[in-house]
């Protein structure tokens, strides 16, 4: 029971983190906005930082009654003088930033960028790669922060395809593949060196529980991948032409994506509450 | 590009792959071995991680007794965790502990010792310990 509360309570701030961080720094990265898709902007990155925060509090109570459940001196010591303490001050100081500045354009949106990277620098700090040394924390701050970044475009996207007009709508999506080129290629690479990292290929029963739950991770993290293909050859072109079909074509792949994501995170949620990379 | 890509990808991967994969601690040990036969209770109870964690909660149920929290030493992060005089009682008695693992996950296992009275001192296999997380 604890161990499906432990992955739930996870899975929620994951959503948290990676929809208010990526929406922070896609906006940066996109520049300009229309009214209405900076309304939605700061609308998610407001509510995603109050989950964020919220789930970072409710996966410390349920790691404290799996670990005694007695909030002694010792259990809370193990959470406060921690790695887990560092990462859980970085995602209620970086939600609690990101809440209460949500609306600022300073320096180009600059705070809640900065505050979106300390959510995510969270995952590198704790964690399954953080054991292993710098690199390889260094490693899983690139690859959260590259996926955050994707999931946070198509969330303003979806507001832009209905707020702007189909040829300004072209330009965003083509300032966006620009953009996603590098930021993916850095995803993949960040993301394969940290599977050659965890998963122990030399061992002759490699194909561990983790592996199978990784295998599953990336399968799903490739149909988005696929889909993004999909989408930058053969849908985006017809944008260009202010083709309807191809902009309600793009809604609904973007939609496909945003589930599909959904879907990453939570087998990420139960990779790293039931799984090991040595068990 | 692609060359640059493929380089940078291939340094990442012999920078992170110089470190063992090991992410969650386990229990290399414990003195005396889980499944020990001993004629009295010991003087102390040790417990080896193969990497440093820290201890939260240890508790031993023993027959005819209500569970009883042990102290253990040291209170924070280390390899190797003491009980000192944990007085077992004749008959099965099982020590369970739970930890916070280097990686931040909760683990969690037990020790069994039979405390019998003129029996000689026996231990099994070392992989008799018990933990997962």
């Amino acid at each position: 029971m604890l161990e499906v509360l432990a992955a739930a309570t996870k899975l929620s701030l994951y959503a948290g983190v990676f929809a208010g961080a990526g929406v922070a720094l896609a906006a940066t990265s996109l520049g300009e906005q229309s009214r209405f898709v900076r309304a939605r902007a700061r609308q998610i990155m407001r509510i995603a930082a109050s989950v964020a925060m919220l789930s970072s509090i409710a996966v410390l109570l349920v790691l404290i009654f799996r670990l005694g459940g007695d909030f002694s001196g010792p259990t809370l010591s193990a959470i406060v003088e921690t790695p887990t303490g560092l990462a859980a001050a970085l995602q209620l100081g970086g939600g609690a930033v990101l809440l209460a500045f949500a609306r600022s354009t300073l320096l180009g949106g600059a705070i809640p960028a900065a505050a979106g990277l300390a959510l995510l620098a969270s995952f590198a700090v704790n964690g399954h790669a953080a054991s292993f040394n710098l690199a390889a924390s260094a490693a899983a701050f690139i690859h959260v922060s590259a996926a955050a970044w994707w999931l946070g475009a198509i969330l303003l996207l979806l507001p832009a395809s209905k707020a702007i007009e189909v040829g300004a709508f072209a330009q965003l999506i083509r300032k966006f593949s620009q953009q996603a080129l590098a930021i993916v290629a850095l995803l993949l690479i960040a993301g394969v060196a940290l599977i050659l990292t965890l998963v122990n290929f030399n061992r002759p029963d490699w194909f561990t529980p983790y592996a199978q739950v990784l295998a599953l991770k990336v399968l799903i993290a490739s149909s988005v991948l696929a889909l993004a293909v999909f989408n930058k050859l053969w849908l985006t072109p017809g944008l260009a032409n202010e083709d309807g079909r191809s902009l309600a074509a793009l809604k609904r792949a973007m939609n496909a994506e945003v589930i599909l994501i959904g879907g990453v995170l939570a087998t990420t949620a139960i990779l790293t509450t039931y799984t090991s990379p040595h068990a | 590009m692609t060359r640059y890509f493929r380089s940078l990808l291939i340094g990442a991967a012999m920078a992170l792959a110089a470190t063992p994969a090991l992410a969650h601690s386990t229990v290399k040990n414990t003195v005396p071995a889980s499944g020990s036969i001993l004629p009295a209770s010991p003087g102390e109870i040790t417990i080896n991680f193969n990497e440093a964690a820290r201890i939260t909660s240890i508790i031993l149920i023993a027959p005819g007794q209500p569970e009883r929290k042990l102290d253990v030493m040291p209170s924070g992060s280390s390899t190797s965790f003491m009980v000192h005089d944990p007085k077992l009682a004749t008959g099965r008695n099982e020590i369970k502990w739970k930890a916070l693992s280097k990686d931040g996950h909760p683990i969690e296992g037990s020790i069994i010792i039979v405390i019998k009275p003129g029996a000689v001192p026996s231990s099994p296999p070392p992989a008799k310990n018990h933990d997962h997380h």
